[in-house]
Parts: C-alpha cells; structure tokens; sequence
C-alpha cells in the first residue's frame, strides 16, 4: 500500500518541476490557431476607402441571420468606398453569429474578415449588435494620428 | 396547324408561331435575351439559336421517306435563331444538341467580354436573366482578359426616374423596342455600333416616357435601374406582397417589394385582363406617400404633411386653438358625443373616392344607420353630372371584355378624352388594340396623343360632344346600318327616336361640332360595321355641365349598332380615383345638388331626409378627401360647420380645418377590394405596418359605432376583418353577390420560382398572377331580357364664347400635383402644377405671351391668377388646366373666360 | 414633347425661329419627301443636306430634321449614330477614316492608325490644329481585301503605307492651298 502512494507521490513530486500548464487569463492569453475566426472586421484598402460595397452577400450567405445590410450610393462629395456603393447600415447580432466564416468567403472585397478577437462577452443583448462604427478597422490617417 | 418535331416530340402549333414558342410547348426552354412575348422578335442576341431542318421533297413536292418510314430532313448548314424562325409543316428542330450547347455558351462569353460583371453592386443581381442563363448554359471562364473590358463612365441618368448603365448593356433592344412598339414614345434608340453602341435619348425633357419605368422589367441585364430602387435592397431580401395600384381607375395589379416596413418597390404583377405586364410610371414610383415620414430622395416633402400617428384634436391654449394629440378612446368619445348631438339632420358626411369598397359600405352604412341621415356625397363631384352611374350599370363595358384580346373586328371610339393622362393603362392597351388592327376613332376638344394611332380623328368645338355622337347616331340611320334585328327585340322607342331626329341632320351635327359632315359619316360607318364596339368617354363628359342629351346620345349610338350586352362591347368611362366606381355602387352617389341619390347597389333612395346643398350649421364627417384645397366653396362649408371630422392619412389643408383629426391606414397598410372603371372588384393585400396609432377607415368606424350603439343600443357591427364587410356587401349589394373573399382569390406569395416555362420571359421582372383576374359585375344589358329606352333629346346648341374670350376647359393630368403624389419627391420634375394654364402657340402669339408668363383668368364670377404654358397640340382659342383648383364644387368643366396678361415675360422662378 | 399632329407643307413645318436651314435646302428637302411614300423614309438625304449646311450634326440640326420629318431626334440620332458619314462632333475638312475591324487589324491596320496618329499628331476623333484633317478608326468601310485601307470624305485609299498617306496628307493640303 505504502508502495501505491510513493507511486503516486513520485508524479506529483516529478510536475512540481515542470513548468505549469494552466495559462493565467486574463493575464496571459494564448495564440490562437493561424486559421481562427473571431469577431468580425470591415478592412479598408491603403487609401482609407472601406472595402464593403454593401452587397448584401454576406447576409444572404449567413445561416445565422445574423446580419443586416442597407446600401446607399457614394457621391463624389461623400465617398465611402470605391465605385457606387456603399454599405450605409452594417450590423452583425454576435448572439447570432456562430463563426462559421461564411460572409467571409462570400465576400467578393475581402472586406468583412472573422479576426482573432474572441472576448465578446457582455452584460446587454443589445451591445452585441455590432455596428459598423464598431465593426470597421480605423482608417489610417487616425492610426497616424494617434502614433 | 402545323406539325413540327422538337427534339423527338411533335407538337401542333399554330401557324406563325415561331421556334422559341414552339419550345415551350414541349416544356423545351431555348434561352433568350432580346426575344419577347409582348415585342416583335428582331434576333439581336443570338442566344436562342438552334438546329432547324425542313422535310427533303421529292420531284412531285412530295415529302421523301427513309427505310422506317420517317421524312427525311434536310438540316440547315448554320444554326437558326429561335426566336425569328416561324415554324412550318413538317419542320424539325433540335434544341438539345451538344452543337447547341456549345453555340449557347460561346453566345454568352462573347456577351460576357464587355461585361462589367459587378453583380455584387448590381440591383439586377439575384434576378438577372444573364446571370441565371450563364449559370445554367455559360462557360465557367472567359478566354477574354477580364483587364480589357470596354468602360463606360458611369452610371446615367436617362431621365429623373431611370439610370443606364452602358457597360452591363448587352444590345438586346428590348427597352428602345417596347418604347416604339408599345409606350408609342420613340424616344429610346442606338447610337454609334459595335462595341461604341450605347442607349441614348435626346427628346425634351430625355425620356419623355409615361411608360419609362417599364423598360427596367424587360431589361434582361441590369442597364437600367429605377432611380427609386436605387441600391435600396438586394431582391432576394424583399418580401413580395400583391396589391392594386391606388393610383387611377384601371386597378393594375401590383407587387409590392417590402422590406423593414419599407416600400422598396412597385412591380407589375401579370394580369392580362388588366394591365398584362406593365405599369405606368405614376404606379410604380408615386409610393412615397406612405411613408412620407421617412423620405430618402430629393428635396423633403413639404413640411406638415407627414404621416398622422396619433388621433388630433383641437383645443384652446395659449397660442390659441391647436391641433393636439390624444387618444383613440378620448377622441372617439368626443366624435360620438358631437355626431349625437348634431341628429340626423345636422350632419353630413363626405366621402373621398379613393378608399376601398368595405370602408365606403361602413361609412354609408354609419351615417344610414348609426346616425339615420342620409347626408352622404363623393368627392370630387366629377361623375355626378348627367353621365352617371346608373348609365354605367346599364350599358357599361359587358363583363368578359378584354381590351388584349382586341383587333381587326372591333372599333373603339374614344370621346372626350386623354386616354395617355387619365388611364395610361387603357391607353397603351387601345393603341394596342389599334396596333393589332382595331379600328380607333378619336374625338377630343384638343388633339391627343391617341389620334396618331386614329382611323378617323376629330376636334369638336368644347361642349359639343352630344351634338357629336348624335350625329353619329343620325350618320348610321341614313346609311342604314343600324342592327334591325337586335333593335327589333331588345330596344323601344326607335321610331320615335327617327320622328325626333328628322330635322337633326348630319350636316346639323357636324355644323354644331365643328367637324365635317363627310368624316362624321366615314366614321359612323366604321364603327357601325365593326363586329364589336367599344365607346370610352373620359373627364371631359364627367362634369355636372355637360349637356342632359349626352347620355341619350350615348344610350342611342351603343343600342342601334348593337354594341352593347356582349363581350367586347359597352361604354367604358375613364373615372377620375382608383375606386369611383366602388363609391357609386356603395351608394355615395350625390347628384351635383349634394343630393343622395342611391343606396347601395343603386336602390332608391325612400327616406325623405336627403338634403340639398351641405346643410348650414351641420357636423361635417370627412373621410379620405382633401376638398378643402381644390375648392373655396368646401372650405367655406368646413370653416362654417361647427364641428368637422377629417379622417385621412396626411396633415391635408383639409384637416387643419378640423375639429378632430382621425389618422388612417394607406391602402398598403391594410386589406381590402377596389373596383375599376371596368366594374372589376380586385383584392388586395397588406404590405406595411400603419405608422403610430393609425388605423384602418373601417377599424375606425366600427369603433365609433360601437361606442355610438352603447348610447343607442345598436348592434350589427362585429366586423373582425374586410372579409366580413364583403360578406355583408354580396349580400346588400345584387351586384356584388359573387364578390365574397373566397371568390376573389390573392396569391399568398406570388413565388419567384414559376413554372419554368413561364418564367422565361419575365422571371424576376414581373409576376404571374394564379390567383384570378378579379371579377367583373355584369351590367344590366347583359340580360336579354332587358330591354332598352332609346329617346331623342335634342343636343343644347354649344355657346360660343363672346369676341375676345377663349373657352377654359378643365384637363386631367397623370401627374397632378395632387395631395398624394406631392409626396414623391422623384416625380417632381414631372408634375403639372395646378397653376399652369396650357395655351396653344397661336393664342399665345396673339396675347403676346411667353411660356412662364403671369396671366390672370376671369370667368366672370372668378379671378384666377396662373402661369402660361405652351402646349402645341392645343388648337387656338381654347386653354386648359388641371380641375383641381376649378371643378371645385359646382364640378363645372368649362367656362368662357377673359384672359388678361398681368405679365408677358417668364417669371423668375 | 409630340411631333405636330397637322402635316402640312415642310417649308410651313420648318418655319420657326430655331430654323437654320436655307430656303434653297428647304427646297431640295421638299423635293426629296416626294419622291419617298412616307416622310421617314427620306432621312438619309435630308440628314446629307442638314450636315452641309451646319457642318456637321448639331443637336439643333437633329431637332430641325426630326421636326421637318416628324420624328423624334431620338430616332434621327439613331441614324446619325449608326453610319460613319454623319458627324455628331464638329470635323475638319477631311474626315481621315481607318477601319481597324479585325481582318483590317490583322493587315497591320492598328499599326498604321498608330503611325498616322504620329504623322498628324492628333489622337482619333480630334481634329488637326489648322482644321485640315480629323482622323476617325472606324468599323470597316468594306476594303478588307487592301487592308490597310482609309477613305478620306468619299475617296479610297488602299494598300497603304505610311509613305503612301504622307503623300496623300501633303497632296490634300496642296489642294486646298492651289
């Protein structure tokens, strides 16, 4: 019997050695998979000029619903993206969402992009509906700005 | 018939058919671009090319057998185009081939190359023929370099209501074809070839089309788009909902693209006893109303004139009385406590004709029956003058008739109107009609656009029309063509009707219409010998002016040529609102005098208590009219009354005169039934949610009674939806026996997934319609046992304006600026505004005026202040405006008039 | 905007302000309706005789002919598009026009409209500074089998060179000098 505890003793005393497994989050965060999809982001190309077109794909592609597009038309005085159209209204319900990357292959910009940010949680249902102000990456200029 | 062989099968069609129809027959789809059922083929896009052979003939032109016994066909070296081969005897066709396959999918790289293929931003995307014909035939990839394509700047704007796009523009000429053949508005062609060639427009103002928005249903690409539907959803995201155009007397069948509790969209839905595919510009874009609160184009609508939400009612205050909002249970209350208080006597209600026949019926019912007065009128007052609705009932348009189905052995005579501004609809199936060999005969007090496509066309002097169609009657008995035998039998009075007319000679008529004797006789003839006959009168008749002799004349012309009681035959009158003739048969009929004359479904009116004239210090019930703008006489009344009702969708002038203001649903807010000058009862459906606390018309009235009947135990008024009031009304009205909701079917959900066959030509761009083509309520001449009273009244000899005046003629319009379409900021440029007085060039020159010029017109009881517009089809010596601002409430349509320039140059806008 | 209901007498028709075409063209246009069945019919020559007297093709022009016919300038456009020899922009005095369609191309026809680019020193659809020449590429004028070829106003010139237009070019401008 006293054999059978050694035994077990022997493991514990052989990982008191070893470096532990348990990450500490929120301290530390592990590196998620190259291929992850997390929370959503509308990209800009290198001019600022939003990539979404407003096309609607992504929500037509979306077995959630959990997307919501309104198009509007781009003016030489106020222009959004490239070319005629733009998404007015951008919205994901992250409550909806089940990260399956279907907008994104969808997607004929690359404009809508499931990033690796998975720490979405909140204390409102209605914080989780994402909108575009929320879902678009900052244009560059504001990133110079802030540098 | 011949017998052709398709891929294997034979198939009888008949002869003149050609290939591509010939296909479907066998449920065989050839894939077309430019081909289209309703246009001739022109073979553009070359997508429907199939192998065609002809049987090989001997020396004796006898058809050569093989060995089994089978003709032996000659197959044409090349590929034919479907679409233009007419088939013949014998003829076989093979549209399954791999040689076909390959010529399809090599069609469509070549329309590829110089496509922008940007269907992600494109409106077609989801409904395009060439996206659904390249995934079904086309090649996976292009040998052409995607960096080559041809590029246009872009987009276009044709006009203020369509947008072209020149580089998704595959050729096909579908829109500047259905310009030409149909609209009759050759305003659309090609400029430049090959790849340069572009649509282009270059009349004043571009694409001066009523029909414009047509050419984007039959555009197989997304070339042209409507400005409205402009990048406002993506189709597959609309929910579709069947409706009726709210808009005119033709009740075209709508789809109605919802989404968000938005219109997004009006489509054509097929009805092809109706309006077949197509809609007017007016129906498809005049939408805005309904959501005025929120529109996105143009300038903002005028201000107080958004959506009602909330029950008003006025109190004192402060600022003095204002309009405040209450509820529903506040303001019914003080309704109901107003309307017992005033008694049957001191009350009168004023029905708009725009509202659907289940509020009509509640409202006459409330007033007959809650209130026990029959103070009821319609508004406006056009269609209560002599030519009423009891003529309409007995001779009308017989049911069955098709105005599609029209040609070489009818003649359709069309008097004292403007088919293209009243009823763009008929006037593009008439001239159809004509087209297919309908023998059109046209008379108007001015020219029309209908008399390009006339056999005999007229200019009567103004207020000759009786004179006119006399004369037309007397021409037919000279020449002895009237019908002796269905006169025998179904008419009396006839040999009065000769004794009286002796001195009435053709040459009396035409010196009394101004026109000439022998083109009265050439046209009496012709629409004497035509198997069927159609008489179409319009607004010019409607007025309470026009002569007493009009309808007797009317009566006298159908009855001796037999046009009348059968299929193709009758009077069709253009009527002014979308449900004039709901409003009759409900029994809101008041002559000119203000004066109930029917119940519903025309029984007499016994009960003495019917008044003349909107009795002095009574509580006035408007119900979807705004009378307070288009006449002073109604806006005294209303200022006078103690106590004013308005119940209506908007903020009108109307209402702001009201005591209380009852907010009410827009047509696509709820259900219900319209019935068309046709006398066709269709059912429509919901499409949006009422803004705020609006209700429907009936909702409302069937509170009120309800709170009235807890004061005085009155029941009867447990109506859960419309489909309980039509069930009320087929058994109140004769004519609307047949019309209970289970026999005037809707399509639940006019699916885009058709037969496949069917969608061929019209998939995504409009709607079958399975459900029914609505019913039509038979009229009196339709039963041969009733017989006809002709009688003789002599025609009042038309008063010539004194030296020195010009006859004004009231003259409707399309786009009037009336109170609903105000409201689509994208029509604005269209809109003929109520101050516009059309001059002919020639009185123009003589005043010395310019277009934009300030002159002021007196009638000698009115002056009125309006600005010179030239118009080049109006003969000297008459002038025209729009009849809002003068038919008023007298419902008078036309006056000799003193024109006096105030000032000769344009104003500055 | 409808085409006048009355038909009368063209020179009665053509009789407003708007009116550039001379009495004499008015004549000959006259002329030319009656020998035609239908007024429409006479577009091609009516729309030879407006080019001639306005230049070329003017918006206005087109109104004046589709008033005189009684069609929509829609359609007379149409017409004016469609054939190489009318001008909707203003033109030199001898319109250059080269196909470059493909068996033209496959001559070596893009090549020389290059080459004589250079030579006049203007790009297709410009006209040379001194008003002499615009050059046009145009989908064939049915001389494929002397690729490259040009006409200049109604003459051809086939089997061309460089060489051979340079001649052309200095013959024309000697022309109009002499």
């Amino acid at each position: 019997m006293i054999g059978e505890i050694l035994k077990g003793m022997s493991i514990t005393f052989k990982t008191m050695f070893q470096p532990p497994t348990t990450v500490s989050y929120p301290e530390v965060k592990k590196p998620v998979a190259e291929r992850f999809r997390g929370r959503h982001e509308l990209k800009r190309y290198d001019n600022g000029l939003e990539r979404c077109i407003g096309c609607s794909l992504c929500a037509a592609a979306c077995p959630a619903d959990a997307i919501f597009v309104e198009a509007a038309e781009n003016t030489d005085e106020e222009r959004y993206s490239p070319g005629e159209r733009y998404a007015k209204v951008y919205e994901i319900n992250m409550l909806r969402c089940i990260f399956c990357g279907y907008c994104e292959d969808a997607c004929p910009t690359e404009a809508v992009v499931l990033e690796k940010n998975y720490e979405l949680a909140s204390y409102s249902r209605e914080s989780l509906i994402y909108t575009k102000d929320m879902l678009l990456v900052p244009h560059p200029a504001d990133i110079q700005k802030t540098a | 018939m011949p017998k052709v062989t398709i891929d294997g099968q034979e198939v009888n069609v008949p002869a003149g058919t050609v290939v591509v129809e010939a296909a479907r027959q066998v449920g065989n789809e050839i894939p077309v671009f430019c081909y289209h059922p309703k246009l001739a083929p022109v073979g553009m896009c070359r997508m429907c090319l199939v192998e065609v052979g002809t049987p090989r003939l001997n020396k004796d032109r006898q058809v050569e057998l093989d060995v089994d016994g089978k003709p032996i066909i000659n197959w044409m070296p090349k590929f034919q185009t479907g679409c233009t081969q007419v088939v013949s005897e014998g003829m076989a066709i093979r549209t399954q081939t791999s040689q076909v396959a390959a010529a399809r999918k090599d069609v469509l790289e070549f329309l590829l190359t110089s496509h922008p293929l940007d269907c992600p931003v494109c409106d077609k995307g989801g409904e395009c023929p060439l996206q659904n014909l390249t995934m079904a035939y086309g090649p996976g990839v292009s040998r052409f370099d995607y960096a080559v394509k041809f590029h246009f700047q872009k987009p276009v704007h044709l006009n203020n209501l369509i947008t072209l796009d020149r580089e998704r523009c595959i050729q096909c000429a579908r829109c500047t074809r259905f310009s030409d053949e149909i609209a009759g508005d050759p305003v659309l062609g090609f400029e430049n070839r090959g790849r340069g060639m572009e649509i282009v427009t270059l009349s004043d103002p571009p694409f001066d089309s009523k029909f414009s928005g047509n050419t984007t249903d039959i555009c197989p690409v997304g070339a042209l788009t409507t400005r409205d539907f402009r990048f406002r959803a993506r189709v597959w995201e609309l929910e579709d909902v069947p409706s009726i155009c709210n808009h005119c007397a033709v009740g075209c069948n709508t789809i109605i693209g919802q989404r968000v509790n938005d219109i997004k969209r009006i489509m054509p839905r097929q009805n092809e006893s109706v309006n077949e595919i197509w809609l007017c510009d007016k129906g498809r874009f005049a939408h805005h109303f309904a959501n005025s609160r929120q529109s996105t184009l143009g300038p903002p609508v005028p201000s107080g004139t958004h959506r009602l939400e909330t029950p008003l009612i006025r109190r004192g205050g402060p600022q003095g009385d204002r309009l405040v909002p209450a509820s529903w249970p506040e303001a019914l209350k003080l309704v109901a406590e107003k309307l017992s208080a005033a008694g049957p006597d001191g009350v009168y209600g004023i029905s708009g004709d725009r509202l659907p026949n289940e509020d009509m019926y509640l409202f006459q019912k409330f007033f007959r029956q809650v209130l026990g007065s029959n103070h009821l009128a319609r508004w406006p007052v056009v269609a209560r003058g002599p030519v009423t609705g009891t003529l309409f009932q007995e001779i009308g348009l017989s049911s069955g008739s098709n105005f599609g189905k029209m040609g070489k052995d009818t003649s359709i005579l069309v008097v004292g109107a403007d088919a293209e501004e009243e009823a763009p609809i008929h006037f593009l199936r008439i001239k159809q009609a004509g087209d297919r060999g309908a023998a059109l005969i046209v008379a108007n007090p001015y020219h029309t656009k209908l008399e390009k496509y006339g056999r005999h066309c007229f200019v009567y002097r103004p207020g000759s029309a009786a004179a006119f169609v006399w004369g037309l009657v007397r021409a037919i008995m000279d020449a002895g063509l009237e019908q002796k035998e269905f006169l025998g039998s179904r008419a009396t009075g006839l040999a009065e009707l000769q004794t009286g007319m002796e001195q009435y000679t053709v040459a009396r008529a035409a010196e009394l219409a101004g026109v000439k004797a022998e083109d009265l006789q050439a046209a009496a003839q012709t629409f004497a010998q035509a198997a069927n006959g159609v008489l179409v009168i319009g607004r010019e008749l409607l007025g309470s002016d026009t002569d007493p002799a009009l309808p007797e004349a009317i009566r006298a012309l159908l009855t001796v040529t037999g046009h009348i009681g059968k299929a193709q035959n009758g009077l069709l009158p253009l009527l002014p609102h979308n449900n004039t003739q709901g409003a009759l048969d409900m029994g809101l009929d008041a002559g000119p005098e203000y004066r109930t004359k029917w119940l519903p479904g025309y029984q007499p009116v016994t009960d003495k208590g019917t008044s003349s004239g909107i009795p002095a210090s009574s509580a006035i019930y408007v119900i979807g009219s705004d009378l307070g703008s288009e006449s002073d006489l109604a806006r005294q009344a209303l200022e006078a009354a103690p106590f004013v009702i308005v119940q209506d969708l908007l903020l009108t002038e109307t209402a702001l005169l009201a005591d209380v203001v009852l907010p009410a649903a827009a047509p696509m807010e709820r259900e219900g039934t319209f019935t068309s000058s046709e006398r066709r009862v269709q059912r429509f459906k919901p499409a949006l949610q009422p803004p705020g606390h609006a209700l429907p018309d009936w909702w409302i009235l069937r509170e009120l009674a309800q709170v009235m009947a807890n004061a005085q135990d009155k029941t009867g008024w447990r109506y859960d939806t419309p489909a309980d009031i039509m069930a009320e009304i087929a058994h109140v009205v004769p004519q609307y026996a047949t019309m209970a909701y289970e026999n005037l079917p809707v399509p639940d959900l006019p699916s885009r997934k058709l037969d496949y066959d069917d969608s061929l030509f019209y998939r995504g761009t409009s709607f079958l319609n399975p459900g029914g083509e609505g019913q039509v309520w038979p009229v009196k001449a339709e039963d041969s046992a009733v017989v006809l009273q002709v009688r003789w009244v002599e025609p009042a000899v038309a008063g010539q304006p004194a030296a020195g005046q010009t006859w004004l003629i009231t003259r409707p319009h399309l786009y009037d600026a009336g109170t609903l379409l105000s409201q689509t900021a994208l029509l604005q440029p269209q809109m003929v505004p109520h101050t516009w007085l059309h001059v002919s060039p020639a009185d123009a020159a003589r005043w010395g005026v310019a277009e934009g010029a300030a002159v002021s017109v007196s009638t000698g009881e009115d002056m009125l202040s309006f600005v010179v517009h030239l118009d080049a089809d109006l003969p000297a010596g008459i002038v025209t405006a729009a009849p809002a601002r003068l038919e008023g409430a007298a419902g008078q349509t036309r006056w000799p008039v003193n024109v006096t320039v105030v000032n000769a140059q344009r104003l500055a806008s | 905007m409808m085409t006048s209901l009355k038909s009368g007498n063209i020179l009665e028709t053509a009789a407003q302000p708007t009116t550039r075409l001379s009495e004499s063209a008015l004549r000959e246009i006259d002329g030319l309706i009656k020998k035609y069945a239908t007024k429409r019919s006479a577009i091609m020559p009516v729309l030879y005789i407006a080019q001639a007297e306005y230049g070329y093709l003017t918006h206005e022009a087109i109104d004046e002919v589709a008033r005189i016919l009684e069609l929509d300038p829609t359609e007379v456009l149409s017409i004016a598009g469609f054939y190489t020899l009318y001008f909707t922009h203003p033109v030199g005095r001898y319109v250059v026009q080269i196909c470059n369609d493909l068996p033209c191309a496959l001559r070596g026809a893009e090549k020389f409209v290059t080459e004589v680019r250079q030579e006049l020193g203007i790009a297709p659809n410009e006209t040379t500074p001194d008003g002499m020449f615009t050059l046009e590429a145009v989908p064939c004028i049915a001389a494929c089998d002397n690729a490259p070829c040009m006409q200049v106003n109604l003459e051809y010139y086939e089997k061309l060179t460089l060489e051979k237009a340079r001649e052309i070019f200095a013959q024309l401008r000697q022309a109009v000098k002499g």
